[in-house]
């Protein structure tokens, strides 16, 4: 549509003369004028005829049961913990919207990544969303061999549940080339690169999850001026959206733990500082859902702080050497405090 | 940050920006596109073509950033390889070694054995890639001042590793670690971020050592006042980067020793176990994860220095109970966090070689 020439417009020729001879070549360059800028040199009611004939179609509605629809059609990725994925929904992170994940570290959020950067890629004969993965690294976290050691787990326990003759056909290797990593080690790279990723997602139409661990660390002390930081991540959280849904993908940030004072009223309670996520309150509001990850009885929990449809929940979640997977109590020795486990 | 006269634009977009004085990529990577367009009073189409040039200009000359590579390549290019301690058991505990990108911290009190383990990491990095080192020297930066000590130390260790390793008879061990002296933040400061990216691309290194990064902060940034210590935190963050950066860059760890200090709790913080109430936000819980140590202590320089290491070796012993000579306290090393291994732990003991496993 874009690259059509004027000409072929059903217009009077005088008008197609005096466009051809503004500099109107295609109609990509009559997109982004306005009727007041086109009526100066032709009549109103031609420069409407204009920007309808053009503009027809462009803007599209559809009603909520379609759109019901087509989200039904999105698969969601799993995280490996079923009690996660109920509490995103039923099967884990929803593609099309932001999900942050916010931790301290040593909480599991780069395991967590990695696992979803081999979940997305579970074919759909099993039910998954048979994509790939973009990995931007800014904390330098991404280890290779680490994600091998999850893919092949994962891959294991995947021919495990399928019938004979109906084996997971991908293998290791396409496994770990699916997944596209970056690194990033300022907050100019990430805006560039977010400026440049629309062309490689057209190319790699596949792309179903977009990580980027963390959002927080080139953002945290280094600008002088806040409102500069707010309008910069603004700007960020809008191109995020803009690829979530134009090119249906999930988009799973990580974010950092900071400390925040709360005064106590009464005297007698001593002042405290808890933990809240990194990048304060405006950030807050960008993405659909936010999972807070912390530790509570030296068991990893994952709360659900903010959905614009699912319920506050908290679920227990583990991670061994196989990846991310369900609590089970007996199995949580790795996860005991250092001198528990000297007592025994 | 890249200055925008170098780069080649339309005469009409580079003329804007130049009566605008916008000098830097910066300068218009940090604005919207329509500030843009109404700063530069250019058209929409020019500003967004404007915008691709600059992204263009900084992914161009960042070879990590773009194109992507994948986790395959990144397999198969070795670049992520494990670092050895120079005794297996130790390097079965840390999951292999030390970690040969990013930031690896190791913390302890004083006397856990800290210095030890860096000076052994400064003989085993230039050991063979197939016996585990790196195939480099390695940069020393101490801010404690003990320079005489640490190469006297050194002196003693290399003697016993050429004994163990009979090839390298011949080879001049202590001419490959460079040792700098840094008293102050300042000269921190200096070396840090202008002084090593200079020797690092002059010299085959492949290992820095930092003992320890807390000491001047904590002498600079001692008060509580909070304006200070947003000040120590903006620091501490620059610094974190830096270093990630030339990690990245010269393709080598960096070690950063860590003191430790107290928590004041509350609550009685090794007691404070069991569903009480709803403290698991709060700051003191989280810490008590990361207790070093018998005591209340934890690494030092908070939260935001957590965030900023890749892994975290703690070193920790008992009391010392003198008896003859020998060194016979107990000793452990831990793998606090790590985004390739699982928390494990062992005990450890220092003789004259070095630092050794103790076998269960």
């Amino acid at each position: 549509m874009s690259t059509r020439p004027v000409s072929s417009l059903s217009l009077r020729p005088s008008t197609r003369t005096k466009l051809i001879k503004a500099g109107f070549q295609t109609v990509k360059d009559l997109q982004e004028t306005t009727l007041i800028e086109l009526s100066k040199g032709i009549s109103n009611t031609e420069a409407l005829n204009i920007l309808q004939q053009i503009k027809k179609n462009k803007v599209t509605s559809i009603s909520a049961s379609e759109a019901l629809k087509q989200e039904r059609k999105l698969c969601p990725i799993s995280t490996s913990c079923e009690a996660m994925d109920q509490m995103l929904g039923g099967r884990g992170v929803p593609i099309g919207k932001i999900t942050e994940f916010c931790g301290a570290p040593g909480m599991g959020k780069t395991q967590l990544g990695m696992q979803l950067c081999v979940n997305v890629q579970v074919p759909q004969n099993l039910s998954g969303p048979e994509g790939e993965a973009i990995f931007i690294d800014t904390e330098g976290s991404f280890i290779a061999h680490r994600a091998a050691e999850i893919a092949k787990a994962t891959i294991t326990k995947l021919n495990e549940n399928t019938v004979a003759g109906n084996e997971f056909l991908v293998n290791f290797e396409s496994v770990m080339s699916r997944i596209y990593v970056s690194k990033v080690h300022n907050c100019d790279e990430l805006i560039a690169l977010m400026k440049i990723l629309d062309e490689f997602l057209q190319e790699h139409p596949n792309v179903k999850l977009l990580v980027i661990d963390s959002i927080a660390f080139h953002f945290r002390q280094q600008f002088d001026d806040m409102a500069l930081r707010t309008r910069l991540l603004n700007g960020l959280a809008q191109d995020l959206n803009k690829f979530a849904q134009t090119y249906e993908l999930a988009v799973v940030l990580f974010n950092q733990m900071t400390t925040k004072f709360k005064t106590s009223r009464d005297y007698n309670v001593k002042d405290q500082a808890a933990l809240v996520p990194a990048l304060g309150e405006s950030w807050g509001h960008q993405c659909t859902n936010r999972i807070v990850l912390y530790w509570r009885n030296e068991i990893r929990c994952a709360q659900l702080v903010k959905s614009p449809n699912l319920q506050e929940t908290t679920v227990h979640y583990q991670i061994n050497s196989d990846g991310i997977s369900d609590y089970q109590s007996n199995l949580n020795n790795n996860n005991k405090r250092r001198w528990e486990e000297k007592e025994k | 940050m890249e200055e925008i006269k170098n780069i080649e634009l339309r005469p009409r977009i580079a003329e804007a920006l130049k009566d605008a004085k916008f000098d830097t990529v910066s300068d218009v990577m940090h604005r919207s596109d329509n500030e843009l367009s109404k700063k530069l009073k250019l058209s929409s189409k020019d500003v967004k073509e404007l915008v691709q040039c600059m992204a263009q200009e900084i992914i161009k000359t960042r070879p990590l950033l773009f194109p992507f590579t994948n986790a395959l390549k990144m397999l198969n290019s070795g670049e992520q390889r494990m670092l050895t301690t120079g005794d297996a058991i130790i390097d079965k505990i840390l999951g292999g070694g030390i970690m040969s990108c990013g930031i690896t911290e190791i913390v302890g009190e004083s006397a856990a054995g800290k210095t030890q383990l860096c000076l052994q990491l400064c003989l085993t990095v230039q050991l063979s890639k197939k016996l585990g080192g790196l195939e480099g020297g390695t940069v020393y930066v101490s801010t404690e001042g003990n320079v005489q000590i640490l190469i006297k130390r050194t002196q003693q260790m290399i003697h016993s590793f050429k004994q163990r390793h009979d090839f390298l008879k011949d080879v001049n061990l202590s001419d490959e670690i460079k040792y700098i002296t840094v008293p102050d933040l300042d000269t921190q400061y200096q070396v840090l971020h202008l002084q090593l990216p200079i020797l690092l691309s002059r010299n085959k290194i492949r290992l820095v050592i930092i003992d320890s990064i807390a000491a001047n902060f904590r002498v600079v940034y001692s008060s509580s006042d909070l304006s200070i210590l947003r000040k120590r935190s903006k620091d501490l963050c620059k610094l974190g980067t830096k270093l990630k950066e030339i990690s990245d860059q010269f393709r080598l760890p960096i070690i950063c020793v860590n003191q430790v200090s107290d928590l004041f709790s509350k609550y009685d913080i090794r007691e404070f176990i069991g569903n009480k109430d709803d403290n698991f936000w709060e700051y003191d819980y989280y810490q008590r994860q990361f207790l070093v140590g018998k005591g209340s202590k934890i690494p030092a320089l908070g939260l935001l220095w957590s965030n900023m290491i890749n892994s975290r070796i703690m070193l920790s012993r008992a009391d010392r109970t003198l008896i003859g000579m020998e060194d016979n306290c107990q000793r452990t090393i831990t793998l606090m966090m790590a985004p390739y291994a699982p928390r494990q732990w062992g005990e450890f003991y220092i003789d004259i070689e070095g630092i050794h496993g103790k076998v269960n």
